[in-house]
């Protein structure tokens, strides 16, 4: 009769925990990656937002591209859930992927890289307008900034951390020099799903600031593609499999070989860059971002 | 206006929700407070200490007590404290002496801890033990009831930082100096430090195997390097650096004891016959001397 109870008590859970909806039924910007892992993909490469469910509770990856990306996606949760958001990672702290930080937590205890929040800081105190002005795009987007407030990590692990919540495990590793101040990996060793982060983005050139290394990038791809994932989720772009790092992998080498062959011909950065084509990527987005592409590389030659 | 009426009702809202005015003899006489928001529940000699640290977005606590009693005694002095949750527990150590009262607080808390903690208390874990616990008269069956084993959520590796409201917590993992995964954690602002199990209070620590005093020593030079004003060991009274600087003392002497020995062609069982270190003769733990002496014995012969 006990037995019988506590059956009657874990189906009772399992309704509240686990909701039987589609990925369909949560709007178009949804997809389903594997059973109670979701991702809202952003529109024309904005960010990606993972939501996991656990028996604890759900856990985030970022927190969407912008406030309005955030609410859609806390009605998504409250569709799939009457559970709590409990944790939010951070992929990196730049605002598409940080500002709807508020939407979540409280309750969600948010974890990072060291340096994320300092990162967070340093924006903020560049640009104390930002949330004024992101609030005249639209009346949507004022909506959706309802009681902002700046929230950074609670948590900033160093190197490397592990997230266990009941059945779930996740591995947090620090990806060096590849998108920001803080980059992190999230890996699902179980379900064999992996986060990547902004080190790689799918059809698209990625921005690859000053302190961005393309032998940094490849070996965090390397990396990650020994972890032998079964799907990729990465920071923008349509989630995939390892092709993603493949893709960049290759694109990297071309870059490479290429402004090296041009260095040894003893040309210089500019006539590089106002030379070098890349006619294999002509279909990629991001086009401006090709010349800090050309850089990265040329330092890369270089060995500066 | 606007912004007094705010900053008014911010104040009456912190002081009622987070910082009732009570002295830590109001919790009971195994409290002590250390700092503003800031109260240890020294365990009875030889036990584990418990902290409670208030912030304007809820509790962190360092450990849960030696035993289930305990943890409810800290549970009941939270309550009298604030009506916040307890946000975080963070395990200086993975041992049944300082995480069996997990149960207690998580949920809601997030068990924090260095990487391995999970493994050494899953292996460590004793069924027959709680079930005893659970079905002792008294206080302890009663405190002990709805036990469940909880592990961290959180293992970092190396060096973590929490912050929670207006605090910053620095998470250090200290190598090889007491169990499989031991956190110091360094308040700041604060200028408190908990030390874990690395050091004791009058009293020889248990260097199991896998412990160095190569690496304790670095422990202790790179706490003392902090600067802290308070020092909260794992076990024992909170005090002030002098509790680095006599374990450190003593571990050097210790070490240069043995070397001497050692070096006059003494084997360790003579050693372990013949060895004492003057000032530590009203010192605790006195069974534990032995595998002091073998630990220093490693460390000279290098192995």
């Amino acid at each position: 009769m006990k037995a019988k109870a506590s059956f009657m008590l874990m189906a009772i859970v399992s309704l509240a925990v686990v909701r039987s909806v589609d990925a369909q039924d949560l709007g178009p910007q949804f997809q389903k990656v594997k059973e109670g892992i979701y991702v809202y993909v952003g529109k024309e490469f904005n960010s990606n937002c993972g939501v996991i469910l656990t028996q604890e509770g759900v856990v985030l990856i970022d927190s969407g591209h912008n406030p309005t990306d955030s609410r859609a996606i806390l009605n998504a949760i409250k569709k799939l859930t009457s559970m709590p958001v409990r944790f939010l990672i951070d992929t990196e702290p730049h605002p598409d992927h940080t500002t709807g930080h508020f939407v979540f937590s409280p309750p969600a205890i948010v974890i990072a890289h060291e340096g994320a929040s300092e990162s967070m800081r340093s924006r903020e105190r560049e640009s104390p307008d930002r949330i004024q002005k992101m609030m005249t795009v639209s009346p949507e987007m004022r909506a959706a900034l309802e009681g902002y407030r700046f929230i950074p990590p609670h948590i900033e692990y160093r190197q490397k951390m592990t997230l266990n919540v009941r059945e779930r495990t996740f591995e947090l590793m620090y990806l060096k020099g590849v998108h920001s101040e803080a980059d992190t990996a999230v890996w699902l060793a179980k379900e064999r799903v992996l986060f990547s982060a902004s080190a790689v983005v799918v059809n698209q050139y990625n921005i690859l600031r000053p302190f961005v290394t393309i032998p940094d990038i490849l070996a965090a791809a390397k990396m990650m593609k020994g972890l032998n994932p079964e799907v990729v989720i990465p920071g923008h772009g349509i989630p995939g499999t390892v092709k993603i790092f493949e893709d960049s992998e290759q694109y990297y080498a071309l870059l490479l070989d290429r402004v090296g062959k041009m260095v040894r011909e003893g040309k210089s950065l500019d006539q590089i860059k106002n030379e070098l084509k890349m006619p294999e990527y002509d279909g990629w987005a991001s086009k401006e971002r090709i010349p800090s592409n050309i850089e990265a590389a040329y330092k890369a030659v270089k060995g500066s | 206006m606007k912004i007094r009426a705010g900053s008014v009702l911010f104040c009456v809202l912190y002081f009622l929700l987070v910082s009732p005015n009570l002295s830590a003899q109001d919790l009971g006489p195994l409290f002590k407070r250390m700092k503003d928001g800031i109260y240890v529940y020294a365990g009875k000699p030889g036990e584990s200490n418990c902290t409670i640290i208030l912030t304007q977005e809820g509790v962190v606590l360092i450990d849960s007590g030696n035993n289930p009693t305990d943890s409810q005694a800290v549970m009941k002095a939270v309550k009298q404290l604030t009506s916040q949750p307890i946000r975080f527990l963070i395990n200086t150590e993975p041992h049944a002496d300082h995480t069996t009262g997990h149960f207690v607080f998580s949920p809601p808390a997030i068990i924090i801890a260095a990487a391995g903690a999970g493994q050494s208390m899953r292996q460590a874990y004793n069924p027959e033990r709680m079930k005893k616990m659970m079905e002792e008269p008294g206080e302890m069956g009663a405190a002990a009831k709805g036990y469940r084993l909880i592990t961290p959520h959180v293992e970092y590796r190396d060096q973590m930082t929490l912050n929670l409201g207006e605090r910053t917590f620095q998470l250090y993992y200290l190598k090889n100096v007491h169990s499989e995964a031991d956190t110091a954690i360094w308040l700041p602002k604060e200028r408190v430090l908990f030390t874990a199990a690395s050091v004791g209070v009058k009293r020889f620590n248990n260097l199991r195997p896998f412990v160095s005093i190569p690496d304790t020593l670095a422990a202790i030079k790179m706490m003392k390097a902090l600067n802290p004003e308070i020092v909260i060991p794992g076990h024992g009274d909170p005090g002030t650096v002098k509790i680095l600087d006599d374990m450190e003392r003593y571990y050097n002497s210790l070490m240069a004891r043995v070397k001497q020995m050692a070096q006059q062609g003494k084997s360790l069982d003579e050693i372990k016959k013949e060895l004492r270190i003057p000032g530590t003769e009203d010192w605790e733990g006195k069974d534990r001397f032995p595998n002091n002496i073998e630990a220093a014995y490693r460390a000279v012969k290098g192995s």
